[in-house]
């Protein structure tokens, strides 16, 4: 078991790469507190898990989690943050409103929970963060809010890598998943033999693939990496031809 | 045992990050065919390490080697790991015609060659799950002008991974790209340090430069490629892999 006795806290808790990684951290031997929207799938979870209803956008709520998880348990070795959302529009589409929305839960959030996980972080023995970030972030894409906001995520990692050593902060890129925040007509369209030979690995993935690498990047194994971005696409953007950032991305 | 009855080549096996990585598969069940010139320190591996002697910068000897891996393994393969390599140093003025092939030949050749003449026998591996790792380096991803060749060969590896991941789908391939390990690449080659030396350089580095405070041990790295070809990274191919410490991204 890889991560026996430490505290995990993630968030998008009620998504599939949330889920996933819930259920792997448990599996290795976290506690694990769960943040986020709720949902039945998330409250019947048993064992050393609590969920704790969260706006991850609103700077009073994160704050208040944090305090929380500080009393229940007074420590914390890793964090995790998983967007709730996917942002839809192309660039003559989009107004204010959604704008800013997608710059609150693809910048902020993690942005906040990093300030307010970072106290109980730096007190841990081998203190972990990581940001799932979509490796569509690397495209240039109709749907470009989640690709910009992204892109400043994986900034903000290298940004924290350093001013929060020892703490150590990462990115996973995640491909096309079959359980997370595509909708059931996106995963059919992405399903196709011609699309899926596009992909080397042939299909798409599972979030426990995306949570098997969080797992990795939390433990003590990882204790050297810091500052990165590890992908779990099954090379449908990190061979793509025109990815962007093709050198050390 | 993670590894077990895996087939391995292991390029570079002799000492360092390649030598580190052949004993992590070893522990985990694997057999390892080992190349490398000097095998001083393999002696003692076992009967499940097979040394192989190859000068990585001769073709012939990289064919030579891949014709005895297909031969002993049976035209199967379910890892390749290339971590051969040392420093090359020159600067954009001092760069010199026969300096320019002489780190082609060490740096990038051979990385290509291996894994041109060994993708066949990765596809009928039995693990059904094959992985080819180029040992790379952050050099890859920093502007030196006084150390021109070694970046350009590296920079040119992370792209082949990705030309490879595209090309060779069905194997999932990386490379990795280490910061400062403690291994004899430091004292090798254009290096003249001392032992002393090269503690005194990694001490200075770990008081200075590296967010982490310390330089990684080899086997740091190959519990990298440990994961990497596991089915926890069933799902991952095509990328840069950096261990290094934050010593990039610093600020």
């Amino acid at each position: 078991m890889i991560l026996a006795d430490k505290v995990a806290l993630v968030t998008g808790a009620s998504t599939g790469i949330g889920r996933a990684t819930i259920h792997k951290f448990m599996q290795e031997g976290a506690i694990v507190y769960g943040v986020g929207a709720s949902s039945d799938e998330i409250m019947s979870i048993t064992g050393d898990f609590t969920f704790i209803e969260c706006d991850p956008t609103s700077e009073e709520s994160v704050k208040q989690v944090c305090c929380e998880v500080r009393e229940k348990i007074g420590k914390l070795d890793i964090l995790v943050t998983v967007a709730e959302k996917m942002f839809h529009g192309s660039v003559l589409e989009v107004n204010a409103s959604i704008i800013e929305e997608a710059n609150r839960y693809i910048c902020l959030a993690p942005m906040l929970f990093t300030k307010y996980c970072y106290g109980m972080l730096k007190e841990s023995t081998n203190g972990s963060i990581a940001y799932n970030i979509p490796a569509a972030a690397l495209m240039m894409d109709k749907n470009f809010l989640n690709s910009i906001y992204n892109v400043a995520i994986i900034n903000y990692t290298r940004q924290c890598c350093s001013k929060l050593s020892p703490v150590r902060v990462n990115s996973i890129l995640f491909g096309y998943m079959e359980d997370h925040l595509l909708t059931a007509e996106e995963i059919s369209e992405r399903s196709v033999p011609e699309k899926l030979a596009k992909i080397p690995a042939g299909r798409l993935g599972d979030s426990i693939e995306v949570a098997s690498v969080s797992a990795f990047l939390a433990s003590d194994k990882a204790r050297y990496i810091t500052g990165s971005t590890y992908t779990a696409d099954g090379g449908a953007f990190t061979a793509f031809s025109r990815s962007m950032g093709n050198n050390g991305v | 045992m993670e590894f077990e009855n895996y087939k391995v080549l292991v390029v570079g096996s002799t000492s360092g990050i390649g030598l580190a990585t052949t004993k992590m598969f070893l522990d985990e069940g694997a057999t390892v065919i080992g190349l490398g010139r000097n095998f001083d320190k393999t002696k003692d591996l076992g009967d499940t390490f097979i040394p192989y002697k190859c000068d990585v910068t001769d073709p012939n000897q990289i064919k030579a080697s891949c014709d005895f891996v297909k031969k002993t393994f049976g035209n199967k393969l379910d890892v390749l790991v290339d971590s051969a390599g040392i420093g090359v140093h020159e600067s954009v003025k001092s760069v010199t015609i026969e300096r320019f092939d002489e780190a082609i030949n060490l740096l990038l050749r051979h990385h290509v060659f291996f894994t041109a003449y060994l993708c066949e026998s990765l596809y009928n591996g039995d693990s059904k799950d094959p992985v080819i790792i180029h040992v790379s380096s952050n050099a890859s991803r920093t502007i030196q002008s006084d150390n021109i060749l070694y970046g350009m060969c590296k920079t040119a590896l992370n792209l082949y991974i990705k030309q490879c991941a595209q090309g060779l789908h069905g194997i999932r391939v990386f490379s990795i790209s280490p910061g400062t390990i403690a291994t004899a690449i430091f004292s090798r080659g254009d290096h003249t340090r001392t032992s002393e030396q090269v503690q005194d350089y990694f001490n200075l580095l770990s008081n200075s430069v590296i967010p982490a405070g310390r330089v990684a041990e080899p086997f740091e790295v190959a519990d990298l490629v440990s994961f990497l070809c596991s089915k926890e990274a069933s799902y991952m191919t095509g990328f840069d892999c950096l261990i290094d410490g934050g010593l990039m991204h610093r600020a």
